[in-house]
């Protein structure tokens, strides 16, 4: 017959490691059988007496990890802030990274903008799944592993934030500064060499005018490198101070009055926007006012960053 | 007033390395798990069956325990007793709490260290 014990115990031992699994079952039967004589001699009747000592065992779930000795959360506090931190950085760095990188390269390869629109969000909710999704299972699986959890989690007190700052520049905000010149200098060359058109002759046609790699492409490859060493200065530094905020300001103006001036005047492949299906009027016009005006917006972005940090650290000195 | 599920909670964490205090104790002489459950609640020492079988098996992994089938009964039952190591442990356990004991009279008198 299946009673209810019988299915208790299986329910328990059914995740129990097997060399275990025999003993545990053996043990685990005897008691509840146990228990319920006891009920009875109570006075019990016995069918309620078999079910009230099971509820009192309660979640065989439970009973199962307390013989197994698994811990019964997903990620424990040994892991949790490691876990956190890192889905910090996930969501807030590399998710806005590979949406924008999706945005440009639609919009470069000629999707329109309900496309464009349409398959961001729905490859960026996919995107944020498995940023999601993958720390987690390999956490838990962390947390399930090692008997010996330490030093994973590597906090020592050189890792404390620089006391005076709210707002310290820390490892995360330079790797962000890393990632997003590194971004978009692998897409400035990649738009010049990546085959997205070809011409008859079998030539690939760049997105850019080829002969700014004459001066301006060597040039802003130069200014990445610089802005580089740089955010690893002002890493070092650990803090915004005036000094760096004026350098900061040399740098985006560095960046964006060229870049005006090149939109201004020439700058994108006629050819390319010719396959594309653009006419001159659009590229010369409203495209080349929208890239002019998100270039103008993210160096005032940046820069009033640095400033609102640098002064939010003079106040925290004092 | 304290609400009650807070002072629950607080009364818990404080119980709960004794209920480890009171197996080794106990088993000196040996016993099944049931047995034990209810010797353990006749002596006061508030403990669930899942909290307490598991336990077993854990304090004998850590040697604290041995373990024994009798199979003489009617019914199968697996005895455990208190080690060597175990009753080391449960020495060394006695002594904390007497030291504790100790300490948490002095603060009901209100004496100054």
């Amino acid at each position: 017959m299946s009673t209810l014990t019988d299915r208790y115990v299986w329910a328990v031992v059914r995740s129990i490691p097997e060399q275990q699994r025999a003993d545990i079952e053996r043990e685990l039967r005897g008691s509840i059988t146990d228990a319920v004589e006891g009920r009875i001699d109570g006075g019990s009747e016995p069918g309620l007496a078999e079910s009230d000592a099971l509820l009192e065992l309660g979640d065989p779930d439970r009973l199962a990890a307390g013989y197994a000795g698994r811990p019964n959360w997903l990620i424990g506090p040994a892991y949790y802030f490691a876990y956190l931190r890192l889905l910090k950085v996930l969501f807030s760095v590399v998710l806005p990274i590979i949406l924008v990188g999706m945005v440009f390269v639609q919009v470069v390869t000629g999707h329109d903008v309900g496309t464009v629109i349409g398959t961001t969000i729905g490859a960026g909710i996919a995107t944020a799944a498995h940023l999601g999704f993958w720390p987690t299972l390999v956490f838990a699986l962390i947390e399930r592993g090692e008997k010996s959890r330490k030093s994973f989690v590597g906090w020592t007190p050189a890792n404390l934030p620089q006391l005076p700052t709210r707002n310290p520049f820390g490892i995360a905000d330079l790797i962000a500064a890393l990632v997003l010149v590194l971004f978009f200098v692998a897409t400035a060359i990649w738009v010049q060499v990546y085959p997205i058109f070809i011409d008859p002759e079998g030539r690939t046609i760049p997105f850019l005018l080829p002969t700014l790699w004459q001066f301006w492409l060597p040039y802003f490859f130069v200014l990445g490198a610089l802005e580089i060493a740089f955010n690893v200065v002002v890493y070092r530094v650990g803090n915004w101070t005036w000094l760096l905020v004026g350098v900061n300001i040399v740098l985006n103006a560095a960046f964006v009055v060229p870049v005006i001036w090149l939109l201004s005047t020439a700058v994108f492949n006629p050819a390319f926007f010719d396959r594309l299906g653009w006419s001159p009027e659009v590229v010369s016009g409203p495209f080349s006012l929208a890239v002019g005006a998100m270039g103008v917006l993210f160096a005032i972005i940046d820069i009033v960053d640095s400033a609102v940090k640098s002064q939010r650290a003079a106040r925290g000195s004092r | 007033m304290v609400d009650r599920e807070t002072a629950n909670a607080h009364l818990q964490e404080l119980r709960r390395g004794t209920v480890v205090i009171a197996c080794l104790a106990v088993l000196r002489a040996p016993e099944y798990g049931y047995a034990l459950l209810e010797t353990l609640n006749a002596l006061g020492f508030q403990v669930d069956a899942n909290t307490l079988y598991p336990l077993l098996r854990r304090l004998e992994q850590q040697g604290l325990l041995t373990s024994q089938w009798n199979t003489d009964q009617a019914r199968p039952r697996k005895f455990y007793r208190t080690s060597a190591d175990g009753e080391a442990l449960a020495a060394l356990l006695i002594d904390d709490w007497a030291s504790l004991q100790a300490s948490i009279k002095k603060l009901g008198k209100g004496e100054k260290k």
